[in-house]
């Protein structure tokens, strides 16, 4: 073998994307700043319509990429359980459907609307709007109508719909929970459920963000109320909304501090300074 | 993406193209450090390859529904994130003439070199290399394209892909050898 031969298999042995490759070292919160970004981007962009390249033979299979990924790959787990975490039912893919969520009348079985004013954390938040709740045209009926379907029915019927992954139709049984039990605890729950979808599957930020809003005004201390504060963070964060951002982090610090969601408001707090 | 287990790859796809954030999340969490790599082979410097490496993720996701599964999905997004990068280098390079050079990288004076700085090292003297030939050497030997499929992909001839391979060879060669000497 020949001296430039051995030259150019060094090179050739350095030129590959697996282990430490030439861009600069990222720490796992920069790493995760990045893909944030790159979520919102694709969030707010429709699917391109263009073909992709054509696939090529297969090089390296996932799982070896899985591997070689090493910390990176660590924080799937991390943001998965952190989903679980925030949200006990939210469907993580590949796997069996989630448990319920908790039933509001298991937290408060018997409250009635009877609520005071809302109180809303930001000021500035935009005037909360009805739902449209989809109605469906049916014939009229010859037979007296059924009863209307129960607040917590509906719910129940919404987490199942969501475990099959049929977001449209759980956020309207949700929309429609919340409807039959307007500023109640069900309401909380049915609203921040609705808001979630809408912010994570229906790439509906400002929709999502008036849910988490009408949750609070419903119940500011109800069981969901830290989940539809950093869920307005979110949501503003998604818009582009960076001093609405900032109240909602600092309202989640306010209400929820010295937990993990506080810890993370300061965080982005900071990033945004 | 450790824990994953491969079988639900497709799972995990078919989610994230559903509008699922976590599923994309969890796809873009194990093609991150290699998308990187790839944008920094391509790019010149390190200002931008975390913009671009960005805008590769975000078409990378747009363009998921056309991922079939015939080839690995790491294989497909490199494709289409170095076809991002390379655009994104063209549109760069009158920036990058008007900014000037990026300030020199310090390194600790009899610091052992790694695979790391080494293959930092390798980057820098792809930066010296015309366009033309780094691209062509990146899709060859970075992402494993044989000749036909760079040329194809440069949407040149088969010869000129073949010459193009030759003469960034020959050229990083030399600048390596400069460097050691």
């Amino acid at each position: 073998m020949s001296a430039d031969d051995r030259i150019d298999e060094e090179l050739e042995a350095l030129l590959r994307l697996d282990g430490p490759g030439p861009a600069r070292r990222m720490g796992a919160s920069a790493a995760a700043s990045l893909i944030d970004g790159a979520l919102d981007g694709w969030e707010a962009a429709p699917p391109l319509e263009a073909p992709a390249p054509t696939p090529a033979p297969a090089t390296v299979p996932w799982a070896k990429v899985a591997l070689v990924a090493g910390g990176v790959g660590a924080l799937v787990g991390a943001a998965v359980v952190a989903l679980v975490l925030l949200w006990p039912d939210a469907p993580t893919p590949g796997d069996a459907p989630p448990p319920e969520p908790p039933a509001p009348t298991a937290a408060e079985p018997t409250l009635a609307p009877t609520v005071d004013a809302p109180a809303v954390d930001d000021p500035e938040a935009e005037a909360i709007e009805e739902p449209s709740v989809e109605t469906r045209s049916e014939p009229t009926p010859a037979r007296p109508a059924p009863r209307p379907a129960r607040a917590e029915d509906l719910i129940a019927r919404g987490n199942r719909l969501r475990g099959e992954r049929r977001w449209a139709d759980a956020e309207r049984s949700y929309l429609a929970a919340s409807q039959a039990r307007p500023r109640s605890a069900v309401s909380h729950v049915a609203d921040v459920a609705a808001a979630g979808i809408r912010l994570d599957h229906r790439r509906d930020p400002a929709g999502a963000a008036r849910l988490f809003r009408r949750a609070l005004a419903a119940r500011p201390s109800g069981p969901l109320a830290l989940e539809a504060r950093e869920g307005v963070a979110r949501a503003e964060r998604r818009r582009g909304r960076r001093a609405a951002e900032r109240r909602a982090l600092e309202a989640v610090i306010a209400h929820h501090g010295g937990t993990g969601a506080a810890e993370r408001a300061r965080t982005r707090l900071a990033e945004l300074e | 993406m450790t824990g994953l287990p491969a079988r639900s790859l497709e799972t995990y796809v078919r989610a994230a193209v559903d509008g699922d954030r976590a599923a994309a999340q969890a796809i873009l969490e194990g093609l991150l450090p290699r998308i990187r790599n790839l944008v920094r082979f391509l790019l010149r410097g390190d200002r931008d390859v975390d913009d671009v490496s960005q805008m590769a993720c975000i078409e990378v996701l747009r363009s998921l529904h056309t991922w079939r599964g015939d080839a690995s999905l790491q294989s497909w997004a490199l494709r289409v994130a170095a076809r991002t990068a390379r655009r994104q280098a063209k549109k760069r390079r009158k920036e990058e003439a008007r900014r000037g050079s990026e300030p020199p990288e310090l390194h600790a004076v009899g610091a052992s070199p790694d695979r790391y700085l080494e293959s930092r090292r390798l980057a820098r003297l792809l930066d010296e290399l015309p366009d033309p030939q780094r691209d062509a050497l990146v899709l060859h030997h970075v992402m494993g394209m044989s000749v036909p499929e760079v040329a194809a992909e440069l949407d040149v001839p088969f010869e000129t892909a073949r010459s193009r391979l030759r003469l960034g060879m020959r050229k990083l060669r030399e600048l390596h050898q400069r460097g050691t000497r």
